[in-house]
Order: structure tokens, then C-alpha cells, then sequence
């Protein structure tokens, strides 16, 4: 009985309510077919468009020194060729026997035909100078730090950095889109602080990577990073540390191997180790240096790894060229290592200038003393007079350049000096009296005038 | 000019292995399959020691009698030289290192198999990556004189006179005020964008950008938009509703010359005017073209017949047609100024190597002689050569007919794989792109057409190896090994419509 009665009521709502399905999809396709593009300009109402142009204003640049072959006419203390391997007559004739067996560019990325023996025996020589599992070689000293980062750290993760670190980890940071947090410079203290905050924010779990990111000896200040208390930090926060060996690869350790060395830390207690060919190999490119399932991972991700042409094969031969000689000469560190503290001594003696930088590290930064006052293009510039005073006098000092607005942490402008193996005692002691020579020869007074 | 090259392609076949058999299978389909199905699906006893390529052909051939053809004997790739060797057999001779590759990447090796090959996967169009002749002997030649590297940036104390020099050639070659140059081309776009637009600009960014134009944008912190490929009316669509907005200081067009993974030409005539109609701004990325594109390799300025004072920002490469590394941006004297106080490149990384300066000035010399400009017109002729080749082979080739990039599609994964290797095993050393850098369903083959002397043969003789690919073991109508789709013969498609490259691949069923 109740079945009927349902089936009799079903049969006229079911035709109702088809009959509306039919209706309202009908009025939705019309509505829809009837729509179409309509032109935001071509309304009545007027639309102003100035298109601001590409370069707003026109800007006057510092004009560089032009240099000849490092040190050919001046002695260069700003580049940065700690061990002078760009005299070695040795590197440049295998440079040049590569060149007339490979021809100059690669012409291809890695993965496109782009890799030579050469790319392969090196990765092969630093994974066993360093200890490692596996290397891979980037193209670009900037670049490698900068695709090392967003190859593991994506959006969402969150990456603790030291605020010193140098503009290529700061925009590799940036490309990686990840949460970052900044700590005080070389200050496990602070970084301990941010950490538990953290983690007590939940910050820190099981779902999110989080990363750590130091240099070894720091670009920006020539101070080295307390790796000890930072190893020990992440751990028991669960970090991954990313460590930027750029300038402590062939400096610092019995045999160059940096940091890890120096500080007798075990390896493979860091994740990945970021190093430049630039500075002390003194030819172009970078590497990353961990175990094999680390370092394979940028082969598909590290972008400037991709999608960027391999190293030229001289550039490479040169680097292998530069590994065997600083194995078969593990003195050279020495001298280097000397060079550095004499440095320290003898900068502790000027006038006019502070300085920054730890005695082992080959770079140390010189500032103006008694500046508190002066705005920094000021300093910039007087800095700038200085160098180019030296300039003249036969010794080239770099100003580090900075994009002051687009730095995280801008530091204060310095020259930066680069301690190296050539260094002898009449070129130091030199150094130091012709910077305060140029500084009473171009401050007038004595005094910095803010403009 | 020989390259060793890692065979990136076996990386995602898989290896199946039952007791001392072991039978190497490609794709990702196939990789799931146990070994029993696969060793049915060839209908070869479970017991064969070696399976070889006849074996597969065989089977396949029995399969079509049939009137069942099995679409799983195309994802087996043939025998690989450890099974060779395995079988006593000597493997073949060198010089390309294979890589033994699994499922994932981390279990992959190097077999220390060899071999020869005719290297069509590098860029080296106008062959001035030569270890001999006028380009390498000045090279040598500003090695001695200026040493490998300078060892710091070009604002501090990088700076010598070979850079100076290059730039002023570049701005010349280019028919622009001036141009600045960087250490690697990756670099110009990662660390020149991000000093030239602000996040009040919009960018209409072209969807195959490569990824440095990507990197660069994200980091210059704009707003993109991303338009058709190439197609210029949805470019204006987005152009026109971007201004009626009103938000934006300026809009932004970011092109590719030559797009790496299509082989297309921007319709740059088409996006100037448009740029000139609505006061937009053009940013051009020539890393393909520059040198291998236009009567005088001036790049698709000089392709497309536009004066490069009309584009805003010329950004290029010298990796490819001039035989080094680095790149470069150009244009307005004020621009380049604004470039060297606020890109990155010239304040923070190291300079160019004097070698690799010297080594792109000796080649944009040469490209002023005759014997020069003879280069770039065998790289067109050859381009145009292999294309027709391709065609009347029946295979899928996109692109424009100039362009130097010619891609071959062969649509999956599996099919790439096996292609790449079967032109191996013929010596000609190619490149399969795949799912990462393509639609999961049009994977392709990257040839890159080159002008050597000694390559025109090359070229040559490879449009001659599809043909003896499909060879008496191959059914009849399949070019490579395109074998198992069941269309009717097709006519080519020319796909050189000059000024609106088709967006729809051409369909095969």
C-alpha cells in the first residue's frame, strides 16, 4: 500500500523537478555561450597609462681599476688567491693543453652532453681530497650556493641563517621560499634562543625540514663560524646544516680540507658542504661536497646545476691541476696560515682603522675608526679615495662592493684584504703605512665630514 | 669535436632480476611489471640466457600477425652491454661512458661501456668550440697573458681590459649603446632581472621560459603572468586587461629568441608592435639565437627584421654559437649603467675568465669575415637539410624551419628511451627529453643542427640513419620507432608557419 502511495506522489515531483533540472541548465549554458571577451579598453571610461620606463634615472658608476694578470703591475691584496695558484706555470699549461683538446666552451648542460672527462675526474679528485662520499661541480662560484639551497629547501621549510652570510646565500634563501629566521652573527647563544622558541611555537616537527645555514669563515666579516656549539645545536634540534666552505677549502686544515678539519669535526656530521673554485683553486666554479644520496639529489634539482652549461673543461683541468699540487705541497697552508696572523698583528697597529677577522682567516675587513657619526655612502667614498690613493702608489685594495638596498643585513663599508702566500714582512709593514699614509692624505683634518 | 657524454636517459628504466637473468625494461609502466609478464609478452622462453633484439622484433612481429599487437614490446629497451658481457661477448668500442641506471637515481652507475658517436646534442652551432684554429690559439694565447681567473668581482678589482673589450664588441655586434658581461649564462638572467624590475612591475612571461628567466622573476619579486606559447593575441588579452587595471608601474613582456625544448621563433615583429601600441616593455633572452639566427647571426633582431634599439633589454648567451661561456645583457647606454649599480653580477660574482673573453671575441671577429658569415649560412642550410630530411621521413619535427633547435617528438617516455638508445647503438649521440622539462605525453628528442665542415657530413649521414633504423626487422611504415600507433600513413606537416607556430601538437590518431 505505502509503495503505491509513494510511486504515485514520485511520478508528478519527478517531473517537476526534471522539468526545473532542464530549465535551469538550459539558462546556464545560453548565459554562458553568450559570454565573451570584452575588452577593458575599448569601454567609454578614460584610462590613464604612463608605463613608468625600465631605468628611471640615470646613475653615474664607480669606475673599476682595470687589472692586468693579478699582481702584474701592483701587488693585489683584495683578490682573492690565498695560495697564488694563478702563478703556478704548471696550471696554465695543462689549462692550455685541455683547451687544444676540448676547445674552450662545453656547449651543453650536464645532462646534455655537457660533461667531459675532466668534470668527472675532478668531482671523483674532491670527493677523495674532502673525504667525501660524492662531489658535483656547479659552473659559478654564486650559483652554487645559491641552487645548493632551494634544491633541498622548498616552500614551507624553514631555514635558520647566520645574518652575515653573503649575498649568494641570501638569494639562495630567497629563491627557496622557505620561512627564514636570522640569527646574531657567530652567536650559538642566540641561535639556541631562536630554536627552542621554535620549537616551543611547534615550529620546528617531523613534517617540516628545517635547515642551518653558516659559513665557515664569513665573506662579510672574516670571522669563522663556532661550528663546534652550531654541530651540536643542530643535532639536538634536528637540523640539517648546510655549511658554505668557500673560503676555508685550501685554507684552513693540516691539508686544506677546511673547517671540518681544523675543528677535528667528523664529516659526515654535516649534511652538505658548499665550496668555490674561485678563491683558492683560482680558477671559476663551485662544488658541493656529501654522501652520494645528498649530492645526487642536485643533479636533477640544483637549477644552475640543470640548466646552466657545464664549467669549460680548462677551467676544470685547472682545478684538478691546483687539487695535486696542493696535495703533493700541504706547506703551502702554512705559509698561508702565517701570513694571515702577521696580518692581524699589523693591522692591530693602525691609526686610522679598526679591523675585523680571525687571525686564521685569509680575509679580514678594515674599517674607519671613530666614524659613528657618518652615514655610510660617506665612508663608501672615502673608502674609495683611499683605495684609489694606494691604487696609485702600487698596491690594489678592493672596497667591497654591496648593493646596500638589497642586502639583508648590510655591513659597514670596508676594504677587504686578502691574506696571501706571497705576503713577506716589508709588504705587510707597507700595507699598513700607506693605509694610514692615504687616509691623512685624503681625510683632511682627520675628520669625516657627514654630507 | 667529440664529446663523452652521460647517457642521462636509461635513468628511469628498471632492472628486473630473477636469479642470474636480467632483463632491463624502460618506462615507468613497465617498471611495475614482473619478470614473468614481460618474458610472456615476448613470447621468448623464461629460460633464454640473452635476450636480444630479434628476439623483440620476433615477438613483436608474431604479435601483429595476430592482430593482437602488444604496445609493452616497445617499452623493452635491447640488450645492454654488461649483459654482454655477462654472455661472454665483447662490449662495443668507446668513446661514450654508458650509465647503468635504475628506478631511482641513486643506485645509478657508470658501466665503463664506450662508445663513439656523432655528438647531435650540443649547441655548438657555428663549431667555434674547435680545440684548433684562430679561436683556441687566442684563448691560449690571453691565458698566458691574463692568467685563468681574476679572482674577484668586476666592481672590485676583477676588471681587465679583455672585459672592456668584450663589451664594447657585443654592444657593436648587437647594433646596441653598450652591454655588460657575466660568467655564466644562467647567472645574466638569475642575478640581471632581479636589479631591473620591482614588484610594481608585471611581468607576461611566455609559458616555455627557461628556468633562469623563472628564477629570476621569482627573485625580482614581480607579479608574472604566464601567456600561451608564442601566441600573440592571448599575450595582448593579458596585456590589455593588465593596464585597465592600473596597478602596475610597468608591464613586462619576457620572450626567448629561439625556445630551447620547441625550436619555435618569437614573432618578434608582432611583439614590438604591440609593445609600441600599448607601452609595454620587451625583454628578450637570445641564448639560442644569437649568432645561429639572421644573415649576419645578429639574432632574431636581425631574423625578424627589427631594429635592436626596439627591444628593451637584449639578454644572450655565448655557450652556444660562439663556442664559450657566459652571457651577456645589452642595450641602452643608461640601462647598462643602471645594470652595473644595481644586477647583481657585477657587484658579487667573480669575473669572466680573460680565456673565455678572448675565446668569444676571436669568434665574433671571425663572424665578421666572410669565411664567418659561410658558417652561418651552412648552419641554415643544414637546419633547412635536416628538417626536410626529418619530414619526408614522416616523423613529427616542431619548430620554425630556421631555427637550429629541432626537437622530434615521439611522445612517450618509453618511446624517447628506447630512440635515444637505438641512435646510440647506430653512434649518433642525441638527447631525450622527457616529462620534468615536457607535457608528461609529448616527450621529444633535442637534435641540435651544427655548420661544420665536418658536421655537414655528419648531418647528413644521420637524416640517413632513421631510414636504415627501420630497417628489414621493422614494420614498414614506421619511422624510428613510432611503430605501434595504427594511423593511416600520414602526410608530413610542415610546421613552419612562419608567424603563428602551431600551439596543438599534430595528432597521430
Amino acid at each position: 500500500m505505502i509503495l503505491v502511495d509513494i510511486y504515485e506522489m514520485m511520478s508528478c515531483w519527478t517531473f517537476l523537478i526534471a522539468l526545473q533540472v532542464v530549465i535551469v541548465s538550459t539558462y546556464f549554458l545560453w548565459t554562458r555561450k553568450s559570454k565573451k571577451y570584452k575588452d577593458p579598453l575599448m569601454t567609454d571610461e578614460r584610462i590613464e597609462w604612463n608605463p613608468m620606463p625600465l631605468v628611471p634615472y640615470e646613475v653615474e658608476n664607480e669606475e673599476p681599476p682595470l687589472m692586468g694578470k693579478i699582481d702584474e703591475n701592483v701587488l693585489n691584496v683584495g683578490a682573492t688567491s690565498f695560495l697564488c695558484l694563478d702563478k703556478e706555470e704548471v696550471i696554465l699549461e695543462n689549462a692550455i693543453n685541455c683547451l687544444h683538446k676540448y676547445g674552450v666552451g662545453s656547449c651543453g648542460p650536464r645532462g646534455f652532453y655537457g660533461t667531459i672527462d675532466v668534470h668527472l675526474e675532478l668531482e671523483e679528485r674532491l670527493a677523495k681530497f674532502l673525504e667525501v662520499e660524492e662531489t658535483c661541480v656547479y659552473s659559478y662560484g654564486f650559483s652554487t650556493v645559491a641552487s645548493a639551497i632551494p634544491a633541498y629547501s622548498k616552500k614551507g621549510d624553514i631555514i635558520f641563517a647566520d645574518e652575515a652570510v653573503w649575498f649568494a646565500v641570501q638569494k639562495g634563501i630567497e629563491a627557496s621560499r622557505s620561512t627564514v629566521r636570522y640569527f646574531k652573527h657567530n652567536d650559538a647563544s642566540d641561535l639556541e634562543r631562536l630554536l627552542s622558541e621554535a620549537a616551543q611555537k611547534k615550529e620546528l616537527n617531523p613534517k617540516r625540514r628545517a635547515f642551518l645555514v653558516v659559513e665557515a669563515i664569513y665573506f662579510n666579516t672574516g670571522e669563522m663560524c663556532p661550528l663546534k656549539q652550531v654541530v651540536e645545536l643542530a643535532r639536538r634540534f634536528k637540523l640539517r646544516i648546510i655549511l658554505d666552505e668557500s673560503l676555508t677549502i685550501g685554507v684552513l686544515g693540516k691539508h686544506g680540507r677546511g673547517i671540518t678539519e681544523h675543528l677535528k669535526i667528523p664529516r659526515d656530521e654535516i649534511d652538505l658542504i658548499v665550496g668555490s673554485l674561485e678563491h683558492s683553486f683560482a680558477t671559476i666554479g663551485g662544488f658541493c661536497a656529501g654522501t652520494h644520496f645528498i649530492v645526487e639529489h642536485q643533479r636533477l634539482s640544483g637549477l644552475g646545476y640543470c640548466f646552466s652549461a657545464s664549467l669549460p673543461p680548462m677551467l676544470t683541468q685547472a682545478a684538478i691541476t691546483a687539487l695535486d699540487i696542493l696535495e703533493q705541497k700541504p706547506d703551502m697552508l702554512k705559509e698561508l696560515d702565517e701570513n694571515s696572523k702577521k696580518l692581524n698583528k699589523a693591522l692591530a697597529e693602525l691609526k686610522h682603522f679598526t679591523f675585523r677577522g680571525n687571525e686564521l682567516s685569509p680575509v679580514k675587513h678594515i674599517y674607519l675608526k671613530n666614524t659613528d657619526k657618518t652615514d655610510d655612502s660617506t665612508k663608501q667614498s672615502c673608502l674609495r679615495k683611499i683605495a684609489n690613493y694606494c691604487m696609485e702608489k702600487g698596491v690594489a685594495f678592493a672596497v667591497a662592493a654591496y648593493l646596500r638596498d638589497v642586502e639583508v643585513n648590510c655591513p659597514e663599508p670596508s676594504i677587504r684584504l686578502a691574506s696571501s702566500r706571497k705576503l713577506n714582512d716589508t709588504n705587510i709593514s707597507m700595507i699598513c703605512n700607506l693605509l694610514d699614509e692615504a687616509y691623512e692624505s685624503v681625510v683632511p683634518n682627520n675628520k669625516l665630514q657627514s654630507s | 669535436n667529440i664529446c663523452v657524454g652521460i647517457k642521462n636517459n636509461i635513468m628511469e628504466s628498471s632492472e628486473v632480476r630473477c636469479g642470474r637473468e636480467c632483463v632491463r625494461v624502460a618506462g615507468v609502466r613497465a617498471a611495475v611489471q614482473p619478470l614473468r609478464a614481460v618474458l610472456l609478452a615476448l613470447r621468448v622462453p623464461a629460460r633464454a640466457t640473452l635476450l636480444q633484439p630479434s628476439h623483440l622484433l620476433r615477438a613483436r612481429r608474431r604479435a601483429h600477425s595476430q592482430g593482437a599487437p602488444h604496445r609493452r614490446l616497445q617499452l623493452v629497451l635491447p640488450v645492454s652491454a654488461r649483459r654482454l658481457q655477462l654472455a661472454g661477448r665483447a662490449p662495443p668500442a668507446p668513446c661514450r661512458l654508458g650509465r647503468l641506471g635504475c628506478i631511482a637515481s641513486s643506485v645509478a652507475r657508470f658501466t665503463g661501456e664506450e662508445r663513439r658517436c656523432i655528438n647531435l646534442g650540443s649547441y655548438n652551432y657555428l663549431g667555434f668550440a674547435e680545440p684548433t684554429g684562430p679561436c683556441a690559439d687566442a684563448a691560449a694565447e690571453a691565458t698566458r697573458r691574463y692568467g685563468l681567473a681574476l679572482a674577484s668581482s668586476r666592481a672590485e678589482l676583477g676588471s681587465c681590459p679583455l672585459h672592456e673589450e668584450l663589451e664594447e664588441a657585443t654592444a657593436r655586434f648587437l647594433g646596441v649603446e653598450a652591454a655588460l658581461v657575466c660568467g655564466m649564462g644562467f647567472a645574466t638572467n638569475a642575478l640581471g632581472l632581479p636589479g631591473l624590475l620591482g614588484p610594481g612591475a608585471l611581468v607576461l612571461s611566455d609559458e616555455n621560459n627557461h628556468a633562469s628567466l623563472i628564477l629570476g622573476l621569482r627573485l625580482a619579486r614581480v607579479t608574472v603572468r604566464v601567456f600561451r606559447h608564442n601566441d600573440l593575441r592571448h599575450l595582448e588579452r593579458l596585456a590589455r586587461d593588465a593596464i585597465a587595471e592600473r596597478r602596475w608601474t610597468n608591464i613586462v613582456v619576457v620572450v626567448e629568441g629561439v625556445y630551447s625544448m620547441e625550436g619555435s621563433i618569437v614573432p618578434l615583429q608582432g611583439i614590438i608592435a604591440l609593445k609600441k601600441r600599448l607601452g609595454l616593455q620587451v625583454y628578450l633572452d637570445e641564448a639560442h639565437s644569437v649568432g645561429a639566427l639572421g644573415a649576419h647571426a645578429r639574432g632574431v633582431t636581425d631574423h625578424c627584421g627589427v631594429r635592436p634599439a626596439d627591444v628593451d633589454v637584449l639578454m644572450g648567451t655565448f655557450t652556444k654559437s660562439f663556442g664559450a661561456a657566459g652571457g651577456y645583457i645589452a642595450g641602452s647606454a643608461k640601462l647598462i649603467k643602471w645594470l652595473r649599480a644595481h644586477g647583481h653580477m657585477h657587484a658579487y660574482a667573480h669575473a669572466m675568465s680573460p680565456a673565455v673573453c678572448m675565446q668569444i671575441l676571436a669568434a665574433m671577429r671571425a663572424l665578421r669575415t666572410p669565411s664567418g658569415l659561410r658558417r652561418v649560412r651552412t648552419l641554415r642550410d643544414n637546419t633547412h637539410y635536416f628538417r626536410s630530411r626529418l619530414r619526408a621521413l614522416g616523423v613529427v619535427a616542431y619548430g620554425h624551419e630556421d631555427s637550429p633547435v629541432v626537437p622530434m617528438l615521439v611522445y612517450t617516455f618509453s618511446n624517447m628511451a628506447a630512440v635515444v638508445e637505438r641512435l646510440t647503438a647506430r653512434g649518433i649521440a642525441t638527447v631525450g627529453v622527457g616529462f620534468p622539462a615536457t607535457p608528461l605525453y609529448k616527450a621529444r628528442i633535442s637534435w641540435s643542427a651544427a655548420s661544420t665542415p665536418s658536421r655537414r657530413s655528419s648531418t647528413s649521414s644521420d637524416c640517413a640513419t632513421p631510414v636504415s633504423l627501420s630497417d628489414r626487422h621493422a614494420p614498414p611504415r614506421t619511422p624510428v620507432s613510432l611503430s605501434d600507433r595504427h594511423a593511416p600513413p600520414r602526410t608530413p606537416v610542415s610546421l613552419s608557419d612562419r608567424h603563428a607556430p602551431p600551439r596543438t601538437p599534430v595528432s597521430l590518431s
